[in-house]
């Protein structure tokens, strides 16, 4: 099977192939879990979401046509799960809180859960200077950044998961990257 | 090539996308300008890192789970519990609590505090024995119809 496309697998899974789903997942598990880690600032929330992601490709294989990428489906999938788990903690938040939602912006109070900025993931200088790199960087260009360096998306893709203009993730990308060189070399 | 077409093209020489003669012309002058090439060199490190840092791999436990959904292996939520209430051994055989009730005796239930409770267990073992009652049936009636 591995030599079988992500679109060509998928439409294994979509006749309820287990072992073309399971391959899906060790060829994409390890780029989704990093973006999601980074964008998500837990990892155990991170790997939450991963298993729910992996989950909704599963529960909406009947659905799957070929005329996107899957990789673009599947980070399409990933930031839907973020964004609701994300209110999800707003809402929890706000009622332990005694607060109607509304009331409590981003930044206000403690952190909801899945809004960075990201935390450590591991031990290590290099790890430290990373992670505190990535919070430094405006929302728009770490998603950019993330999407390409870690999720591994073409610049079409990013375009389309993250409803942003291809000129856009372009300029946006070359910033980013030009920032994160700046920031680590002054951590270091 | 001049020191700022040569930084406009690093963004596709990051990406892999540079190939042919544009990549040659831009290795040509990254050979002879120290500026450019240390400051490429130190975009790729910073990716790099990102990239070191950032790819982790999934539990086990989590790839196993998906692989037991997967292939519809799921049978017994871990939910059910080993004692089961008369309406719980209903949905757990799949049939309404009106068809149970006339096989009350015969179900291995038992009786505590004046209620009466089934372990799944023994549910279980009740099941082996109608399958081989089922069975044994079946074999009666093909023998009895060649016969006839």
């Amino acid at each position: 099977m591995d030599e079988l496309t992500d679109e060509q697998l998928m439409l294994l899974v979509k006749h309820d192939n287990a072992e073309a789903f399971d391959r899906l997942f060790r060829r994409h598990g390890r780029r989704l879990l990093g973006y999601l880690s980074r964008t998500c600032g837990d990892r155990g929330d991170a790997e939450d979401l991963v298993q729910e992601v992996f989950l909704a490709v599963f529960r909406a294989r009947k659905d799957w046509r070929p005329v996107a990428r899957f990789s673009t489906w599947l980070y399409t999938m990933a930031r839907n799960a973020r964004a609701n788990r994300w209110k999800q903690g707003m809402r929890e938040r706000a009622r332990t809180a005694g607060f109607a939602a509304e009331r409590i912006g981003p930044g206000r109070g403690a952190a909801p859960a899945c809004d960075g900025p990201p935390q450590r993931l591991a031990a290590g200088e290099t790890e430290a200077a990373v992670a505190s790199a990535i919070a430094r960087l405006p929302a728009r260009q770490r998603e950019v950044l993330l999407l390409r360096e870690v999720a591994g998306l073409a610049y079409e893709e990013i375009a389309e998961v993250a409803s942003l203009a291809l000129g856009t993730v372009k300029t946006e990308l070359h910033r980013a990257r030009r920032r994160l060189a700046g920031i680590l070399d002054d951590l270091r | 090539m001049e020191c700022r077409e040569s930084r406009e093209r690093w963004d596709d020489e990051l990406d892999g996308m540079l190939a042919g003669s544009a990549r040659r012309k831009l290795l040509r002058h990254l050979a002879g300008c120290a500026r450019c090439s240390e400051e490429l060199a130190r975009l790729r490190r910073a990716l790099e890192a990102l990239r070191e840092t950032s790819l982790v791999e999934p539990s086990e436990a989590t790839r196993a789970g998906l692989a037991r959904v997967a292939r519809g292996e799921e049978r017994m939520p871990a939910a059910v519990p080993e004692v089961l209430e008369l309406r719980e051994v209903a949905a757990y055989l799949r049939v309404a609590l009106a068809d149970l009730e006339p096989l009350l005796d015969e179900l291995p239930g038992f009786e505590i505090a004046g209620q009466i409770r089934f372990r799944r267990e023994a549910i279980d073992r009740w099941i082996g024995e109608q399958e081989r009652a089922y069975r044994t049936r079946l074999r009666t009636s093909v023998v009895r119809m060649s016969a006839g």
